[in-house]
């Protein structure tokens, strides 16, 4: 964990930078170069995400044809179990899209309302909520059965 | 994904409960900022714009408050110290940024931007600290 810790830590470290230096107009960079950092951390999260993916459902696959009780029961698991796969996904490619539209907005490309912009991270947000309130929850049921 | 809950808590040195409440602030905060961006509110002060972190970073102070307040009662000393010395020095340079970043927006050209984030500057050096405990 002290890798993945270190490596996120530095790049935001350099974006905040980065995005100091602009809004100060020190540089006039392309507000694009100035998210390169989360570029690459957004790079590297759907590389890592690809692998945990894959390496599930070759798990699964493996595990899938020994038994066969409570079929619908089943379904539903994998249902549930494709969606967590799949959460990680969302969350990446929603941060990318908000980046994508702020940085078309602030370079003035298309004029895009802001709600539009924000839209994607509006859902991302509310997404995290949800989880993190489902944590909560299980946690409390933990503690006071 | 890159980090679970509990890894991202455990670095952060905070509570998922603190977690709820600052990504709720924060989503209600940026309801508001459309808003206030896209005229419908053109009248509203960036000083009530930010107002639900503010609010958030009042909850977790009172909730910081009562773990502090209850591991002293339970006898764990250091613990308790060095808990919400952390807390508190979080909080402090998150309402820090948020005040200056208040000021700025509210008079523009008063406060360069570098120096309205500078207390995050200093609260990643905080969190650097943190990451190399991590095993």
């Amino acid at each position: 964990m002290l890798h993945r810790a270190l490596f996120t830590w530095f790049l935001l470290l350099v974006f905040l930078i980065l995005l100091a230096l602009r809004l100060d107009e020190r540089t006039k960079w392309n507000w694009f170069i100035v998210f390169i950092p989360m570029w690459f951390y957004d790079a590297i999260l759907l590389i890592y995400i690809g692998i945990h993916i894959v390496n599930e459902c070759r798990l699964t696959a493996r595990g899938g044809g020994s038994g066969g009780a409570g079929l619908r029961g089943g379904v539903r698991q994998r249902a549930e179990a494709f969606l967590q796969r799949l959460w990680p996904l969302f969350v990446v490619v929603l941060k990318m899209a908000f980046m994508v539209a702020l940085c078309l907005k602030l370079e003035n490309k298309v004029s895009i309302p802001s709600y539009y912009v924000l839209l994607p991270l509006w859902a991302l947000l509310a997404g995290l909520c949800g989880n993190v309130l489902h944590c909560l929850v299980l946690q409390h049921q933990d503690r006071y059965p | 994904m890159f980090f679970s809950l509990r890894e991202l808590t455990l670095w952060l040195g905070v509570t998922v409960l603190e977690v709820f409440i600052w990504l709720t602030a924060l989503l209600v905060t940026l309801v508001l900022v459309v808003l206030r961006v896209e005229d419908v509110t053109p009248g509203a002060s960036w000083w009530l714009v930010l107002s639900p972190m503010f609010v958030a970073d009042a909850l977790n102070t009172y909730f910081c408050v009562i773990v502090l307040i209850r591991m002293y009662l339970d006898g764990d000393l250091k613990p308790a110290a060095l808990r919400a010395l952390w807390s508190f020095s979080v909080l402090t340079l998150g309402f820090t940024f948020k005040f200056l970043l208040c000021r700025r927006l509210a008079q523009p050209g008063h406060l360069e931007y570098s120096a309205v984030m500078s207390p995050v500057f200093i609260l990643l050096q905080l969190i650097l600290i943190r990451a190399c405990h991590l095993n």
